[in-house]
């Protein structure tokens, strides 16, 4: 199995102009929070395009300078992520002649609402781009500090994330169910009691973002005991994984199914990034390395709409190279 | 060592392992579950409860693990086990199923339906299987006998499956490989718009005939039902469910079918059989779990041998629960006993009761009487030695107030009868009469009065506050235990409960009821802000000058005349038991129509200072029910609130919106 700590990240300069190597293409998701708008113009790309989805209601005055996609898809239509990315892709990006599998990919996933983010890299990955760098760039502060709402809360839908459904048993005696637990205590709830009969297990941010991040993260996530049931604040299922750090993710994630496995032999696994989108990057790549060794899927509660503003300036910009290969 | 562990820390039967259920079973005494189940019967069922109604635990409870683990433990040989208990129960969690990815991504809804049935057939199959081959490993039933079943097995399938292994595990195996394969072409199916799965079984037949084929070649098993446990009926989709439906239409011997879910499980009862619904009594019986322990007499009994069995899992001293509650000492004589629990009034003061204060204040700004009648009337209704009796007293007062009497000539007339009450004759008096209905809502003024927290207190209390719901009942131990085990009690290990720990358990558990009522979508808030709307109101009633209802928790409307929206929202309610449908309705006064009735859940009432057991159901009009559930006419629900409480508390002014309420107060 993958050793996860291979992969490369690093920190880029805030101050500098553009930053190195050129990329063949670099995508992001535009919404108002300063972070995403100045490492667009950061990056240094052949091609830099935006890709303004559906859910956080943009108005046309609103739309960024350069090239853009608007999803042509009604926030209160029926959609999914599969619809507007695939749209995205085979409408948009794939005519882009110079770009091909051996193309040089960056993309910036601050702005991108996890399942577009997550499908989008299962697609590119399946269409057999090889290697593809990813942004994040971590806020000065979120504009309600613990309190910032990143959507409505109205969950009105828990499934399974397209193209990370995986194959499971019908045997559910020992399903276990990974949640990476995040400020939203509600989240956690609706994933817990839509996966009612699983053994539960955490992994919060730790270090965190910011340093009172992880009390915060832990008092909010306290509020769902009940929902999480016989497991909650049992130390052995608690797990921590740096919130800037997808390959640690991916790593604890790899070492709970080789604990809980050589336990008791896991009937299926599910795992629910609820926390960062760098987590939710760490979730998607262990789905994609390990989907063939474990009965595995990601479950995610779908809420309609999101905040397009959440946060203000740019404290650090990570960069993490991904190589599917 | 001291013991932390909470005895009742796991509430939820998804937590319990396969031994765990067994070990926590409780049956009730004068009916069983098994009676109510009825797993060998072939009609099938549908099992229905509110979160926490204990029906996963039910129905584990017929699962062939833990029939298993009964069997052994029981030293039986596992075929007289099986064929004592004359099932084999499969059970099968539908929300382990993920089939929300059996639609959209651009492939026709016609192809995702035989493909996601197709689906279900292989994973249930592989369910039964996996079940045989466990019989199979443990007894010599199938010796002999297994080439030739997995030869009629293979035979089900519309083409020859060559080159495989006439065992149970590598059928069983062949079915997984077909499965996973289904799952590999769904999976990548949304990145090339294209699914193509051959279908090798014609639907259901995998699972009515794979039982036949075993009761038939095994004459050990010729008696036995193959029972299919479906739960989590309501993490099924309506195309899931219609396929479970056809099931149930289609079932054939030796199969019996149960399905469990949340009481709002149900989306629909057609089946793939050209669209035909099933009928409750003629297709599947029908059985409201919580329905059945709120009735059932035996639930208090019930509810205590779940606890014993706790405590005794625990070591802990479980001989009578109910002296381990600190409450209030009940002493014989019939006045004492009036002054327990109010240790928050100074008897012996001077000072003037809040509730005769308030009463004065009231008087006077009425302005028809002066400084000297004011006192007299305060002097007859006086009884400084028993405040509830005053209470009382002061309540008649009110009633009088409210029909407009002479109010001084009417205060002399409560002084007889409290003095009646006070004496040998006192069944007789007035003040006996009004304490049959109000006694505790005048204890929970009193509380109120005097800023002090309400009282849910004692087993018998919990248990009616967790109304029917066994799960609520743990809850209220489980914060109770636990706040108990923090202040340093010793709970159960000859101590009790301090009445602190118990009035901290109750908030707890009925905030996390509230809280915790997760509602899909968006009619989460609008479910809540209802229930707060309604829960609001009695609240105002209980502790108005002269509520129009004893223990009020209950309503009463015409439900052909509500609105859409409001009808939807209260079903929610219900489905979700925030609210409790009261079967036998109420009949309007005067048109003698039969309307609907409810009550808030009694796990509520403490969110709301509200009474435990609800005896009065108080009739709304129209105007205020869409008022409280129709978001649309909310906004008049604030002045329709004033209208209703300005007639029950003083100087009681009488709007009445309608006609139909003036003759409800029965003016």
């Amino acid at each position: 199995m993958k050793d996860y700590r291979i992969f490369f990240k690093d920190q880029l300069p805030l101050d500098k102009g553009t930053w190195e190597p050129e990329y063949d293409l670099f995508i992001s998701s535009f919404n108002l929070s300063d972070r995403v708008e100045d490492v667009f113009s950061k990056v240094n790309a052949k091609d830099k395009h935006w890709i303004i989805l559906p859910d956080y209601n943009i108005s046309a005055v609103e739309f960024p300078e350069g090239q853009y996609y608007v999803s042509p898809l009604e926030q209160t239509s029926v959609y999914n992520e599969s619809d507007v990315i695939n749209d995205f892709y085979y409408k948009y990006l794939s005519k882009i002649e110079s770009i091909n599998i051996e193309s040089k990919i960056c993309i910036d996933i601050t702005g991108f609402i996890k399942p577009y983010m997550m499908y989008l890299i299962a697609l590119l990955k399946t269409l057999g781009y090889q290697c593809i760098d990813f942004i994040f760039s971590e806020p000065n502060y979120y504009s309600a500090k613990q309190k910032t709402k990143f959507s409505d809360e109205s969950v009105y839908e828990v499934r399974q994330i397209y193209g990370f459904e995986g194959c499971h048993n019908p045997d559910t005696t020992n399903d276990i169910l990974i949640i990476g637990s995040g400020y939203d205590d509600q989240l956690i709830k609706y994933i817990s009691e839509n996966k009612n009969m699983t053994k539960k297990i955490q992994i919060f941010g730790f270090p965190s973002l910011r340093a009172d991040m992880y009390q915060e993260n832990i008092l909010r996530a306290s509020k769902a005991s009940d929902s999480i049931g016989r497991h909650c604040g049992n130390n052995p299922n608690n797990y921590l994984a740096a919130a800037n750090d997808p390959f640690a993710t991916a790593q604890v994630l790899k070492e709970i199914c080789e604990i809980e496995n050589n336990t008791e032999r896991v009937s299926n696994i599910y795992i629910s990034p609820l926390a960062t989108k760098v987590q939710a990057l760490g979730f998607t790549l262990f789905y994609l390395f390990e989907k063939d060794n474990y009965p595995i899927s990601i479950i995610y509660p779908f809420c309609k709409t999101h905040s397009k503003r959440t946060s203000a300036g740019i404290s650090r910009i990570w960069r993490y190279s991904i190589d599917f290969d | 060592m001291e013991k932390t562990e909470n005895p009742f820390g796991i509430t939820k039967s998804v937590d319990f392992s396969d031994t765990e259920i067994n070990d926590y079973w409780v049956d009730l005494q004068n009916s069983s579950f098994y009676n109510i189940i009825k797993p060998i019967s072939p009609m099938p069922m549908i099992l229905l409860g509110g979160k926490g109604s204990g029906k996963t635990h039910i129905v584990r409870h017929f699962s062939f693990s833990t029939q298993l683990l009964r069997i052994k433990k029981n030293s039986k040989s596992i075929t007289s086990g099986i064929t004592e208990d004359k099932y084999i129960g499969i059970y099968y969690s539908l929300g382990g199923l993920n089939e929300g990815r059996f639609s959209g991504k651009g492939i026709n809804l016609d192809i995702w339906e035989v493909v996601s049935t197709y689906y279900m057939d292989l994973s249930i199959a592989q369910k039964t299987m996996e079940t045989i081959i466990q019989i199979k490993d443990l007894t010599d039933i199938f010796d002999g006998k297994e080439e030739c079943v997995c030869s009629e097995i293979l035979d089900l399938f519309n083409k020859p499956i060559n080159g495989l292994e006439l065992t149970f595990n590598s059928l069983n195996n062949y079915l997984k490989e077909l499965r996973k394969e289904i799952d590999f072409k769904v999976n990548n199916c949304v990145f090339i718009n294209k699914l193509e799965v051959n279908i090798l079984t014609t639907r259901g037949s995998l699972i009515f005939e794979i039982p036949r084929i075993i009761v038939k070649s095994v004459k050990e098993l010729f008696e036995i039902k193959f029972l299919y446990i479906f739960d989590e009926l309501e993490n099924a989709s309506i195309e899931l469910q219609k396929y479970i439906q056809t099931l149930i239409r289609e079932r054939k011997d030796p199969c019996a079918i149960k399905l469990s879910g949340r009481l709002y499980s149900i989306k629909t009862y057609e089946t793939f059989c050209s669209g035909e619904e099933n009928k409750e009594g003629s297709e599947f019986e029908l059985v409201e779990i919580d329905q059945i322990l709120r009735k059932n007499t035996d639930y208090d009994k019930f509810s205590e041998n779940i606890c014993k069995k706790r405590l005794e899992k625990f070591d802990l001293v479980s001989n009578d629960i109910s002296k381990s509650f600190e409450n209030y000492t009940i002493d014989e004589d019939r006045l004492k006993k009036l002054n327990f629990g109010i240790d928050f009034i100074d008897l012996s003061s001077k000072t003037e009761r809040k509730y005769v204060l308030k009463l004065k204040k009231q008087l006077l700004k009425f302005k028809k009487f002066n400084g000297e009648q004011i006192s007299e009337i305060c002097d007859n209704l006086e009884c400084n030695d028993y405040p509830l009796i005053e209470k009382a007293a002061i309540y008649l007062f009110y009633q009088s107030w409210y029909k407009n009497r002479k109010l001084i000539e009417e205060s002399k007339l409560i002084k007889n009868e409290v003095n009646t009450f006070l004496g040998e004759d006192y069944k007789n008096s007035g003040i006996n009469k009004i304490f049959e209905h109000y006694k505790s809502d005048f204890y929970a003024q009193l509380l109120f009065e005097y800023n002090q927290k309400q009282r849910y207190l004692g087993f018998e209390t919990f248990v009616k506050l967790s109304g029917g719901l066994p799960r609520n009942l743990l809850q209220i131990l489980k914060h109770t235990y636990s706040h108990s085990l923090y202040l340093g009690e010793k709970p159960f290990n000859g101590n009790v409960l301090s009445i602190k720990s118990q009035l901290y358990g109750v908030k707890k558990a009925s905030d996390w009821f509230f809280e915790d009522a997760n509602i899909i979508g968006i009619d989460k808030n609008k479910v809540k802000n209802s229930i707060n709307r309604l829960a609001s109101f009695f609240r105002e009633v209980r502790y108005s000058d002269k509520p129009s209802e004893c223990s009020l928790i209950g309503f009463s409307f015409d439900e052909t005349s509500i609105s859409e929206e409001a009808k939807r929202i209260i079903r929610l309610a219900q489905q979700w038991s925030l609210l409790l449908s009261i079967n036998s309705g109420r009949r309007d006064k005067n048109s003698k129509r039969v309307d609907e009735s409810y009550q808030l859940n009694t796990m509520l009432s403490p969110h709301w200072d509200l009474p435990f057991s609800s005896r009065g159901t108080i009739p709304l009009s129209n105007e205020f029910v869409n008022s409280i559930f129709d978001e649309n006419h909310s906004k008049d629900y604030q002045m329709l609130l004033n209208e209703r409480i300005l007639t029950m508390n003083a100087p009681f002014k009488q709007v009445y919106t309608s006609q139909q309420e003036l003759f409800d107060e029965g003016l």
